[in-house]
Parts: structure tokens; sequence; C-alpha cells
């Protein structure tokens, strides 16, 4: 799907920065990257959160390299570490209100979503204030799990895979999840 | 289906996840229904909107710097250790405790090393808790002296003391070491000189029987030589005595 590497040449890196090679590592970052940003800045919405997950989920796997089981997919293995740090940032974040609630006024503020066209090209800023002000009412969970399978196209079994849940209790959140959005979406008047 | 459904169902649901069912009954329900067919409008405009978000994908500021930043930091902390032959190795050892059979004699044996530690520790701590009550005795001895004996001669010393004293003032540390106080020593051989007639006739009596019988002299040279040293000194102190009552006789 996302990963743009054929297998067994991710099979052949993996192998190669398990046996210490930086080079390799190196190529693995380069093509994963962007969809462990994805996800991290559609979740905190910030992009120097983002990267800093980023940064910290392949400094992560790197530590764990030996215990990747081959037998899993490596994007959903990298996605739940992924996942797991942007849960960790939101909760250092809320820890941290005030900056956060400063950047939240300077985005609503910047980035109403009635004002935002959807039919060219978004900003970051633009995407976290559209994602921000649809996943508004939702809990994290909630969140994560809209963004895993609308918004990152993920199978249901991947979603499982990924924040360790039942296929039921995703239906369920999902279900919720969207609801929620579609509702908010078919009010906007915006052009499409 | 009841509207409420199906409403439920379109919000819930992308239109192209329907199954067949769902699909021919959306068709022929929105033929007939103003209201569903309002919200099935909305809904499919917000799934080409929600489309629009999911292809909005958000965009790293400087992809290069940020490969490079993972790099740096990944190059200041600690590398994994890996090499084809460790991997083989620790592959082997997990392949064979793996095995039931081996964790469970290993367990058993890790279990009797331990008891037997255990005992091991709880003998010697006995053993020296003992020892440690009979040195208490030896450190209110001060200036002791050790004496390397046969236990006769502390059988001896011990009777000779009795006669004088009446307690006793020897250790017994081994059967072949005795403590006994270097004064204490000397109040025994002072005492013997101070005895009546018949006790030191009595002490007299075990010193022959002692002094004949060598072969109860056991240990090593030194032993030995010590119990010489002993004797000679009984021996001398014994004439001095019998000098003494001589003279005091004449007298």
């Amino acid at each position: 799907m996302q990963n743009t590497t054929p297998v067994d040449a991710l099979i052949q890196l993996i192998e190669d920065a398990q046996k210490g090679d930086m080079m390799a590592f190196e190529k693995i970052v380069k093509y994963h990257q962007s969809y462990a940003y994805a996800i991290a800045f559609r979740f905190l919405y910030d992009e120097d959160d983002a990267e800093d997950v980023v940064q910290e989920s392949f400094i992560r796997i790197w530590n764990h390299l030996q215990d990747f089981d081959p037998e899993m997919k490596f994007t959903t293995w990298m996605y739940k570490i992924v996942v797991n740090l942007c849960y960790d940032k939101a909760k250092s974040n809320k820890r941290r209100m005030s900056v956060f609630a400063r950047w939240n006024e300077n985005l609503s503020k910047d980035n109403c979503i009635e004002n935002i066209d959807l039919e060219r090209d978004l900003t970051n800023k633009e995407t976290a204030a559209v994602i921000k002000s649809l996943a508004d009412g939702l809990s994290e969970k909630q969140r994560m799990i809209f963004l895993l399978r609308d918004l990152q196209d993920l199978t249901i079994q991947e979603v499982a895979d990924i924040t360790g849940m039942s296929e039921s209790g995703i239906k369920a959140n999902l279900f919720y999840a969207r609801q929620n959005i579609k509702k908010k979406l078919a009010r906007l008047e915006v052009r499409i | 289906m009841t509207c409420k459904e199906l409403q439920q169902l379109l919000y819930s649901t992308k239109i192209e996840d329907f199954d067949p069912v769902e699909r021919e009954f959306l068709t022929k329900h929105l033929a007939d229904c103003e209201t569903c067919g309002t919200i099935f409008q909305e809904v499919t405009r917000a799934d080409r909107l929600l489309e629009r978000i999911k292809d909005a994908a958000p965009r790293i500021r400087n992809e290069q710097a940020l490969t490079e930043s993972i790099i740096a930091a990944i190059g200041s902390v600690k590398r994994p250790i890996s090499n084809a032959d460790t991997n083989m190795f620790l592959g082997r050892l997990h392949e064979l405790f793996s095995m039931k059979i081996i964790r469970f004699a290993c367990s058993v044996a890790l279990l009797v090393c331990g008891l037997t530690y255990v005992l091991m520790e709880y003998n010697d701590t006995k053993a020296i808790v003992s020892l440690e009550q009979r040195l208490g005795k030896k450190s209110e001895m001060n200036s002791a002296h050790i004496f390397k004996q046969e236990i006769s001669v502390l059988n001896f010393f011990h009777d000779l003391y009795k006669l004088s004293n009446g307690s006793a003032s020897s250790v017994e540390l081994t059967n072949t070491l005795v403590l006994i106080k270097k004064t204490d020593l000397q109040t025994l051989l002072n005492g013997y000189k101070s005895l009546d007639g018949v006790s030191r006739a009595r002490v007299d009596e075990l010193w022959e029987e002692y002094r004949k019988d060598e072969s109860s002299i056991v240990g090593s040279e030194n032993t030995r030589e010590e119990i010489t040293i002993l004797r000679n000194e009984i021996e001398r102190l014994k004439k001095e005595v019998e000098r003494s009552n001589q003279t005091k006789g004449r007298q």
C-alpha cells in the first residue's frame, strides 16, 4: 500500500541494518519517514512535535531492530511505535497546557475550516485545522482509529495490530468517529 | 431496514463498502424517501471532502534534514549488538531452552545447587558460632598463651589446678590445642608448692603416671617440644619445693 519499497529489498535492508549497517538503515528511514510523519502530524497537529515523534520512533526502531518479527509487516511495527509515541507526546503536551493553548488559539484564528478551500493543495497548518475541527469531541483513541483507517487507509486488521484492540472494538469506535465527522462535514459550507 | 438504520449505515460506512443487499436496498429506498435522499447527498459530499483531506498528506518541511538528524541521533546511541554468529548462538540457545525437559533439568539443578550451598553455609555458620562461644572465654584471658598439647596434659593440669584452686582456667580449643593463661600456669605451679603432703603425693602420682606414658604424646615436633618444656618446668619446681622442705626440716 504505502510501502514503496519492494518487500524483498526491504527485508534485505532490515537484515543489513540488523547487522549494524547504518547506510541500510538510512534508506529505511528515507522510505518510511513520511508515513510516520503523516500519522504523527495528523494526530498532534504540530510540525515540531511530529518531527520529534518521527525521530524518536526511528531511534527506537534502530535500538529494537533485533526484536523485529519478520512475520510482521515492517510498516505495522513502525506505526505501532509511532502511535505509542504520539500518545506519549499528547500526554506531555497536556501537561504543558499553556503552550498548547497558545498554539490552539493561533490555529483557530488563522485557519478556520469554513475559510479553507479544500479544492487546492492544503498547507500543513490547514490540514491540521481541518482535522482538528472535524475530530473535535472525539477521544484520542477514536481519533487515532479514524486516522489510521480512513486517512492512512489501513485495514481493520492492521489497525487492530497497531492499537492492540479487537476488531469489534475498532469497528465500534470507527462507527462513532465517522458518524461524528461526516455529520460535521455535511454541515460545512465549503467549496468542493 | 428502517430509515434510521439506513441513515446510521450511511454515516458510518463508505458507500463503496456497502454489500450488494445494502446497495440494492439503498437504490430502491432513495427513490421513495426524500429525507434519506437528502442525507445520502450530504454523506456523498462528506465522503468526497474526506477524500480531499486524505489526499492532503502532511509534508515534512525538510526531508533530508530530518533523515540526517535521525541518523545523527542514532550515531550517538548504542548500536545493536548484531552479527551472524551471535544471532546463530543465541538462536541455538533459545532453541535449546525452548525444550521443556531442558528447562526442568536446569531448574532442578539450580535448586539442588542452591540448597547444598545453603546447607553448607548453615553448617559453617553453626561451627563458627560454636567456636566464637568458646573463644568468648578466651577473650577474657588476657596475655593468654597457647600450648599445643595432647589431651592428657590438659587433664593433668586440670587435676592439678583443681587440687590447688578448685576451678579450671584452661580452655580446650581442639583436641590438641589448649589455651591457658601464663599467670594461671604460674599460679598452678606455685599452688603445687603449698599443697599438703597427701595432695602433693596425689599430684606426683598423676605426674609420674603421665610422664611414664610416652605413647600418650601425639602431635607434631612442636607439640612434643612444648610438652617437654612443661615437664621440665614442673620437674624443676618439684625439686625446688623438695629442697625448700628439706631446709625447713633441718631448721
